[in-house]
């Protein structure tokens, strides 16, 4: 419901109006009668004192008695006023009451013109009296005074006119001349009223247009206020609402992620043992001496499975980036080192296919940049990767470019594959998109690789995009980061280019003793034969409790193990409290965390429990050897066993 | 048809404040209109009282022709002599004393004006001192003396403060009587008058009122 604008030309507007001008009157005229309450009692005290100072007696030769003057000040001076104030007490503001002060006012003046001995100048007290009486903005009350004192002085003037005129021969046009010197100033006086009562109707109309103004807007605020509170209601409701929605998709999200967490760890801990027998069938034995097809097999199986490794990862990376759970950790790096080693990773692959490899403009880029160089190297191996799964023949170019001004790092991919056609270049950076279904059947993939790219790209501050591409001619994909030049003096000493740790230089020590805590049978004997094969002794328990147990037995026998490997998953008692309480025990050896948990958080999880590495399941064999070398202590021979895929 | 009248006088005074007949007949007519007359009764008799009381005059008796031989005053005899005899605390000799001063500047011919105040039997030093007497003592051209055994008042057998008598060169009397118009007032009057003509030798009345205190114990007043 809408207020409606105030409007003034109104009957109901004109009755506000006339009922404010008849309120503000009748306040003014009760202010008048108030001040003339006040007067008249003045004038009668006055009129006392007058008979007091100038005909206090009057004397009989030497006796005196009261003069009628007195008599005449208090009595005659009482009656006059008694009227007035009892009308003004009584009746206050009515119209009858100013006119009964009227013609009290002007016998007032009368009582004293005769008690000051018929002095002219005392006639100035009527015409005084008159101004007064316009104070009621009444002109009728000036017509009443001046008929009061016509009706006196003709009283007066036709028995006693030396009373009023001084003397007493006048004729009745003096009269009339005394009353023509009245209603000229009452002409004025009249003409004030008038304008007056006028500027009192404007003055009230202009109050009454404000008072409707005033309303119309308090109106308007209580319906503003009503309609805010309504919306305030409906904000908050939707606001519970979106709060129970959000409750609902954090659960979701919740339900989601334990989702995840569920499907890596049930399917790593299956893919650890297929990956891992399929090393050890192809490891075990001369592999030269076997069948074609056995060995086919096995790269089947272990292709499929890194396959599907990957595919996890995949997933396991984009929930991690859309969750904002990916969080970059920027260093000093070498672009141009991380470049190389992209090169030199997917190097061989593109050789095996007949592509050749180029690198051009690596020359551009800084020595040293601010980036987080192992996002960055997942970018530039996905979009190699790409390159080199759609290119049957030609080459593959990283073209790098750097620009000082804005800090950009720009490499471009570009190979001479099968291009991607017009109608589906926007389609190739939504998840789980390749230019066809028929794509995925005959290169493989799992369409989030780009996905991630440009993800992770976009948290570096930059981009991937597509920059060209032509079918049967090749594309080219831009990787666009952010990544500022620093000096080289600023670059810490202790900086160790990022490097594979499977590439460490460090070998096992031969017959380094390994207590391997992992329930899982497969996955026993699968990470015992590694590590056997690297060299080190593997002792197995199934549970946690028995590693702590075993692990602090070692200890008081002086016998401690150089490295735990342990399951964070696992019967009676779980990986995390053992590792608790082993480091409660105040066992100091080195414990690495083995887990077929890969979501985000998992690892920081397992270092802030107390362990001092992680491994993902399936494991690497290369990382899983590198690692328990690493952390395990240097006295003794390297192992001669050699790494071997 | 008078009350008809009223009515329509009322009505029309009435709509002035903005009041209605019928609000009028409620508040005014129904409880105060009686008032109102009664009131208007009352101021007017007791005007009516003041009037006739102020517009009374003293009592005046016949005054001598001729310039007393007994008396002590002296007369000049090369101008005519105007006697006031007045009570020396007379509220009302204010006004004859002002109206002998403009008689006397408006005379043209010269005037000896002597005041006698005519002191009571008894009257201490206070009776010499009073502001009718020094009012009296501040004009020009007039002599002030005082009646204390009576005599002058007996002489001249006045009754009425301001009473005034006017002797020619000879010694006869032109004019007595009172010059104000009422007590205590001024204003021209047959006594006025009538004293100005005297002077001026112009034809005249005789006698004419006089307004003012009695002189003598006794005497009427009101």
């Amino acid at each position: 419901m809408k207020t409606e604008v105030p409007v003034v030309d109104t009957p109901a507007f004109e009755a506000l109006c006339q009922s404010g001008y008849r309120e503000y009157s009748d306040n003014n005229c009760r202010r008048t009668d108030v001040f003339f309450a006040g007067l008249m009692l003045l004038q009668w005290v006055g009129a006392i004192l007058v008979a007091i100072f100038v005909s206090p007696v009057n004397w009989f030769g030497s006796e005196s008695r009261i003069h009628i003057h007195i008599y005449a000040a208090v009595f005659l001076g009482g009656t006059i006023v008694s009227l007035p104030l009892f009308l003004i007490w009584k009746m206050p503001g009515q119209t009858l009451t100013r006119h009964v002060v009227a013609i009290g006012q002007m016998a007032s003046s009368a009582l004293l013109i005769h008690l000051c001995g018929g002095r002219i100048e005392t006639h100035f007290h009527a015409f005084g009296s008159l101004a007064f009486l316009s104070f009621y903005r009444d002109w009728r009350v000036l017509v009443t005074a001046t008929l009061a004192a016509g009706f006196d002085h003709l009283l007066r003037g036709a028995f006693w006119p030396e009373s009023v005129y001084g003397s007493i021969y006048v004729s009745h046009w003096r009269t009339l001349e005394h009353i023509g010197w009245m209603l000229f100033e009452n002409v004025f006086l009249i003409s004030s009223c008038l304008r007056s009562q006028k500027e009192m109707k404007l003055i009230v109309q202009r109050q009454c247009e404000l008072e409707a103004v005033n309303a119309y807007v308090e109106a308007r605020i209580i319906e503003r206020t009503t309609e805010l509170h309504w919306k305030t209601i409906e904000l908050e409701m939707r606001t519970v609402e979106l709060q129970a929605e959000r409750e609902l998709a954090m659960s979701a999200d919740r339900a989601k992620s334990e989702f995840l967490a569920n499907m890596s760890h049930e399917i790593r801990t299956p893919l650890a043992a297929i990956l891992g027998y399929a090393e050890i069938l192809y490891d075990d034995g001369d592999i030269a001496r076997a069948p074609m097809k056995r060995i086919e097999t096995i790269r089947t199986i272990q292709n499929n499975g890194n396959h599907l490794l990957s595919l996890v990862n995949n997933i396991l990376d984009l929930s991690k980036i859309e969750a904002g759970g990916m969080t970059l950790e920027p260093v000093v790096c070498s672009p141009r080192q991380i470049l190389a080693e992209c090169v030199s990773t997917i190097a061989v692959k593109a050789h095996q296919k007949g592509t050749e490899t180029y690198v051009l403009g690596e020359s551009t880029l800084p020595e040293w940049c601010l980036s987080d160089p192992m996002r960055l190297k997942q970018i530039l191996l996905n979009l190699a990767n790409n390159a080199i799964k759609f290119t049957e023949s030609g080459s593959i170019t990283f073209s790098a470019s750097y620009s000082t001004d804005s800090h950009l790092l720009q490499i471009d991919v570009i190979d001479t594959g099968i291009g991607i056609p017009s109608e589906v270049i926007e389609r190739v950076f939504e998840p789980f998109s390749q230019a066809d279904t028929s794509t995925t059947r005959k290169f493989g993939g799992t369409g989030l690789g780009l996905t991630i790219s440009r993800k992770i790209a976009r948290l570096l501050g930059g981009d991937v995009t597509l920059a060209r591409s032509a079918v049967g001619e090749g594309s080219v994909f831009r990787m666009v980061i952010r990544a500022e030049e620093v000096e080289p003096k600023i670059v810490p000493v202790s900086f160790v280019p990022a490097l594979p740790i499977a590439q460490s230089p460090r070998a096992m020590r031969a017959g380094c003793r390994v207590l391997l805590a992992e329930d899982g049978p497969d996955n026993q004997r699968i990470i015992k034969y590694m590590l056997n094969k690297a060299g080190a002794v593997v002792t197995i328990v199934e549970n946690g409790l028995l590693v702590v147990d075993e692990a602090l037995e070692a200890s008081r026998n002086q016998s401690e193990y150089d490295v735990i490997l342990m399951d964070m998953q696992m019967p009676v008692m779980d990986g995390y409290v053992a590792v608790a309480r082993l480091r409660a025990e105040n066992y100091t050896g080195s414990i690495i965390a083995l887990t077929a948990h890969a979501m985000p958080g998992d690892r920081e999880k397992c270092l802030a429990a107390g362990c001092d590495g992680y491994l993902a399941k399936p494991v690497d064999r290369a990382e899983m050897i590198a690692m328990v070398a690493q952390l395990s202590p240097t006295v003794g021979e390297p192992a001669e066993i050699a790494l071997s895929h | 048809m008078s009350v008809a009248m009223t009515v329509t006088v009322l009505d029309f005074v009435t709509k002035g404040g903005g009041l209605q007949m019928t609000d009028f007949f409620r508040d005014a007519l129904g409880r105060s209109c009686l008032l109102i007359v009664l009131w208007l009764a009352v101021v007017t008799t007791g005007f009516g009282s003041l009037m006739r009381y102020k517009s009374l005059p003293g009592e005046v008796s016949a005054s001598p022709r001729f310039w007393p031989e007994t008396t002590l005053l002296r007369r000049d005899s090369s101008r005519s002599t105007l006697l006031m005899i007045a009570h020396p605390k007379c509220p009302c000799t204010y006004a004859t004393l002002r109206e002998i001063e403009w008689i006397q500047s408006k005379a043209g011919r010269p005037v000896d004006v002597q005041i006698v105040f005519a002191l009571p039997p008894g009257a201490d030093e206070s009776w010499r001192d009073t502001d009718v007497v020094r009012l009296a003592s501040s004009y020009k051209n007039m002599s002030v003396q005082f009646d204390e055994s009576g005599k002058t008042v007996e002489n001249f057998d006045a009754n009425t403060s301001g009473q005034v008598f006017l002797y020619d060169t000879q010694g006869k009397l032109q004019f007595s009587g009172g010059v104000t118009p009422m007590r205590g007032h001024e204003g021209d009057c047959p006594g006025k008058a009538n004293l100005l003509a005297a002077i001026q030798g112009k034809m005249h009345a005789m006698y004419a009122p006089a307004f003012g205190c009695p002189l003598r114990k006794g005497s009427r007043d009101l």
